[in-house]
């Protein structure tokens, strides 16, 4: 039997299933997105206390009153409210493809999501060395809920190939498909270079597998000759 | 072909059509949740058992490659749409208030006395230290207080004079809230954050009224929180044992790890508190309306101080079932 790492879970029929850790710097930009939504609805509501202070002939303050009251609870109701409406995101989450679930990856429940951002100020003030040092980059808030943030399905696009030389095995097959996957984001240069190297192995040691050229770009043609589809 | 590469071909096309369908189905109910039936969840449910085992084929045979990473991500949706945490958690505003509200108060309550015990030591070590040594009252209140206390006026009622009612309310009931979540938080700090939320309004309470009764001014100052006072501290003391708890689970956790033990302590303290926070509305305004008003009798401010702590008291410690309670 092997051992358990902490992010796998292990699913019916003792299925181990690795959950998507979000890595911090991606938790911190989703904050950073939803601290700047949180910033204009603050002004807008400040805009609309001044403005009624203003149109009042600041014989109203109730005006105000509302605002302190709006500050209030958008400060302490932002992350929850949304957290619990949105099943576990949030604008500057869904954005980056994040998910508060539970330890074992189900839906969170609105007391989980309550601790976890009751805890919200302390963690801004500690919760980043607690999110790099935990393996499941729990900060104080994620523990005491047992909540974690994944990364959400769909986010990156698989490439499958349909299509391999005879002599190929699973690690070539895996070799391929990582290489294509990540293509996208290579510098490009790079990324013809690797996948001309790979056609070329193919054409040497596959002689007949590959078609006539019909692709200019080396990356496509990889793509073309092993019958990649997207998922 | 080799027989690793002609399965990895095979297994993809003869299963394709099947995930597709299942991470369709996957995408329609988490869209329109409403929408799923009871028919529509137990195909799901039964695919998903499908999908971990192709998850579990493709991890052993084919490892590190897309069609793994696929299954796996459509497992990881799957158990998140499949999988919530307890149904009973699903929030009742009567049963919160009927049984999980006072179950978590019941709980707490020893952490509850412990800060109740301590704010009451505090009190007496400032009134003390006041007395005896003036300038801490002068330092805390400020020398503006200090005149208006020579003049034989309360600090409050220049305020009151100065900021609408309806300010100060919001402004007071917003400010109570955010002490009571700083008690509450606190205590994840093995409790100390708590107590020191507790010892320092205590202290500074101590102060003030040893300041206050130094310029004959005590009965003023009672006058001015009988209405309010008895519930505002109460409600802090009890958000502050609630986050005492959570540092008592993480220092003695017994037999469970101490994040467990602090994680059980913090779900229910969570409860406490945001049983506690409505109140923190009422008193804003009774203490923005009712506490500074000239027109209302003293008498009436201490009854009504009476009332509101005997109905916070009866709605937090009223009798649950066994079950509940434990």
């Amino acid at each position: 039997m092997s051992d358990l790492r902490p992010e796998t879970l292990l699913g019916l029929d003792n299925v181990e299933v690795r959950l998507p850790i979000a890595p911090f710097p991606l938790r911190i930009l989703a904050s950073l997105l939803d601290y700047l939504i949180f910033g204009i609805l603050v002004t807008a509501i400040m805009v609309f206390g001044v403005w009624g202070v203003i149109s009042t002939g600041a014989r109203s303050p109730w005006f105000i009153a509302v605002f302190i009251l709006g500050y209030f609870v958008l400060e302490y109701g932002y992350f929850v409210g949304l957290e619990i409406a949105m099943g576990g995101q949030t604008p500057g989450k869904r954005v980056f493809g994040l998910r508060v679930t539970t330890r074992l990856g189900g839906q969170a429940s609105k007391g989980a999501i309550l601790v976890r951002n009751a805890f919200r100020s302390l963690d801004m003030a500690v919760g980043v060395p607690f999110m790099i040092w935990h393996p499941l980059a729990q900060r104080i808030g994620d523990r005491l809920a047992s909540t974690l943030v994944l990364e959400t399905a769909g986010h990156t696009k698989e490439a499958i190939v349909r299509r391999v030389p005879q002599h190929w095995g699973s690690k070539e097959i895996a070799v391929a498909e990582e290489f294509l996957r990540r293509s996208g984001s290579m510098e490009p240069a790079r990324a013809r270079g690797l996948a001309e190297r790979l056609l070329d192995s193919i054409g040497r040691d596959s002689p007949g597998f590959l078609g006539p050229v019909t692709e200019r770009d080396p990356v496509e043609r990889l793509r073309h000759e092993l019958g990649v589809t997207d998922a | 072909m080799h027989e690793g590469a002609q399965g990895y071909i095979h297994f993809a096309k003869s299963r394709e059509a099947f995930w597709s369908s299942f991470a369709e189905r996957l995408r329609s109910a988490r869209a329109a949740p409403g929408s799923l039936t009871f028919d529509g969840l137990e195909a799901l449910a039964v695919d998903y058992r499908r999908i971990l085992q192709d998850h579990a084929l493709a991890r052993a045979r084919f490892p590190g490659s897309a069609l793994g990473r696929r299954l796996e991500a459509l497992a990881v949706e799957a158990t998140h749409l499949l999988f919530a945490e307890d149904p009973k958690e699903r929030f009742s505003l009567r049963r919160f208030f009927a049984d999980l509200f006072p179950a978590a108060m019941r709980a707490h309550a020893p952490h509850m006395a412990l800060c109740a015990v301590l704010f009451v030591c505090s009190i007496a070590m400032a009134f003390s230290a006041s007395t005896i040594q003036p300038s801490i009252g002068t330092q805390i209140l400020g020398p503006e207080a200090i005149t208006n206390l020579e003049r034989g006026e309360l600090w409050t009622e220049s305020i009151s004079r100065v900021v609408p009612a309806s300010v100060s309310s919001s402004a007071i009931a917003t400010n109570n809230m955010s002490v009571a979540i700083t008690a509450w938080v606190g205590g994840v700090l093995f409790g100390l954050g708590s107590i020191f939320v507790v010892l320092n309004n205590g202290f500074l309470l101590g102060a003030v009224f040893a300041t206050t009764t130094r310029f004959g001014m005590s009965g003023d100052l009672f006058e001015f929180i009988g209405a309010h006072g008895p519930l505002e501290l109460t409600l802090i003391l009890v958000s502050a044992g609630h986050g005492l708890a959570m540092g008592h689970a993480l220092l003695a956790p017994h037999d469970r790890s101490r994040q467990a033990a602090a994680g059980a302590a913090a779900r229910r303290a969570m409860t406490g508190l945001v049983g506690i926070l409505p109140w923190f509305l009422v008193l804003g305004v009774v203490e923005g309306f009712v506490s500074p008003s000239e027109t209302v009798d003293p008498e009436v401010k201490v009854a009504l101080g009476a009332a509101l702590l005997a109905s916070f008291l009866l709605v937090a410690f009223r009798p649950i079932a066994r079950g509940e309670a434990s």
